[in-house]
């Protein structure tokens, strides 16, 4: 199965994502209506996306598994997906509907520094650009869309910099 | 958001550093959540705007070529981006039976050749694309500029890593 593909259905099914929004996702379902119950799944799908984002790079960062050049782009990142996750909380607060809890993430595999675990995070941050992308059409509320045009761009940015640390092309 | 445009530096340097920031700070302010950044009175508003700071990027990447012989390429796949997402905002117009966007080459003036100039541009583009999204109402077209949005994101983040990789 596609790796990105994979990766979402996880942290999908961790979250709790509707399934609705999952057979969107996945190119089954139709477009998603325009009210509140598919902004609060959209919000709970992507924070199933943040929490699995933050808990891999806590996880490489605690095991001193990024190499030590790009260790602040991953302290970078980290917080930033924090920041995803605290500001879509907020809005479903706001809303007066609880977040879903944080998952438990797998620990990435490896155990020393390397590509393979820049290949890992590259890939929730693909996975996460891609999904963002794809529902983004979908948000109903104009608060929640201007935070997620926000969002997106930042994991486009993750994203071409560890593109960039594994020679991939970047542009 | 009002009806009318505004531009509060404060608040768009809040919304440029990311969403991470834009939390601490609705964090910091009373509830119900109030996302703050420049609103858009119209579609035409919107996109006329896009398309400056979209010239603008193009006067830069232009003067960047001229002056560093060795981002020729890099430059032209810039530019081919950029001329591609104008496309698609030309296409948008016309679907929302707009006036086509006004061609902005000669108006802007003269730009300097300097990396982090060209990397506030785009920085600049990025988030007028973010910022008008809710202004368009309508899925497939955020949908269509989200993913241009991304891809300046992507351009922005190379520049990035070029001043970076020149100051090391």
């Amino acid at each position: 199965m596609n790796p990105r593909r994979e990766f979402f259905r996880r942290a999908a099914r961790n979250a709790g994502a509707s399934a609705f929004v999952f057979s969107f996702l996945e190119g089954r379902g139709e477009a998603l209506p325009k009210n509140e119950e598919t902004d609060i799944a959209i919000l709970n799908a992507a924070l199933g996306l943040e929490h699995e984002a933050i808990g891999l790079y806590g996880d490489a960062l605690l095991r001193n598994l990024v190499p030590a050049g790009l260790r602040d782009y991953a302290v970078e990142f980290k917080g930033a997906h924090e920041g995803h996750r605290d500001t879509q909380i907020e809005i479903l607060r706001e809303r007066g509907f609880t977040a879903v809890e944080p998952h438990k993430v797998d620990p990435i595999r490896e155990v020393s520094a390397g590509d393979p675990v820049l290949r890992r995070l590259l890939s929730i941050e693909a996975a996460a650009e891609s999904v963002y992308l794809r529902l983004i059409g979908q948000i109903r509320t104009n608060d929640y869309l201007l935070s997620a045009g926000f969002i997106v761009v930042d994991e486009a940015r993750h994203q071409t910099v560890w593109r960039r640390a594994l020679g991939l092309s970047i542009y | 958001m009002s009806a009318h445009p505004h531009k509060d530096p404060a608040r768009r340097d809040l919304l440029s550093g990311g969403a991470a920031l834009l939390s601490a700070a609705m964090a910091l302010t009373s509830s119900p959540v109030e996302v703050q950044a420049k609103d858009y009175a119209s579609r035409s508003e919107a996109l006329d705007e896009i398309d400056r700071l979209a010239s603008l990027c193009d006067m830069r990447l232009g003067t960047v070529r001229r002056s560093r012989a060795s981002a020729g390429v890099l430059v032209s796949r810039f530019l081919t981006a950029l001329a591609k997402h104008r496309a698609t905002r030309d296409d948008v117009r016309r679907r929302f039976g707009l006036p086509k966007g006004a061609d902005l080459g000669s108006q802007l003036g003269r730009v300097d050749d300097d990396l982090p100039g060209l990397r506030q541009s785009l920085d600049d583009l990025m988030i007028a694309y973010a910022e008008s999204l809710p202004v368009f109402g309508d899925s497939n077209v955020v949908s269509r500029l989200a993913v241009d949005m991304v891809e300046v994101s992507k351009l922005k983040t190379v520049i990035d890593l070029w001043v970076e990789a020149e100051v090391g």
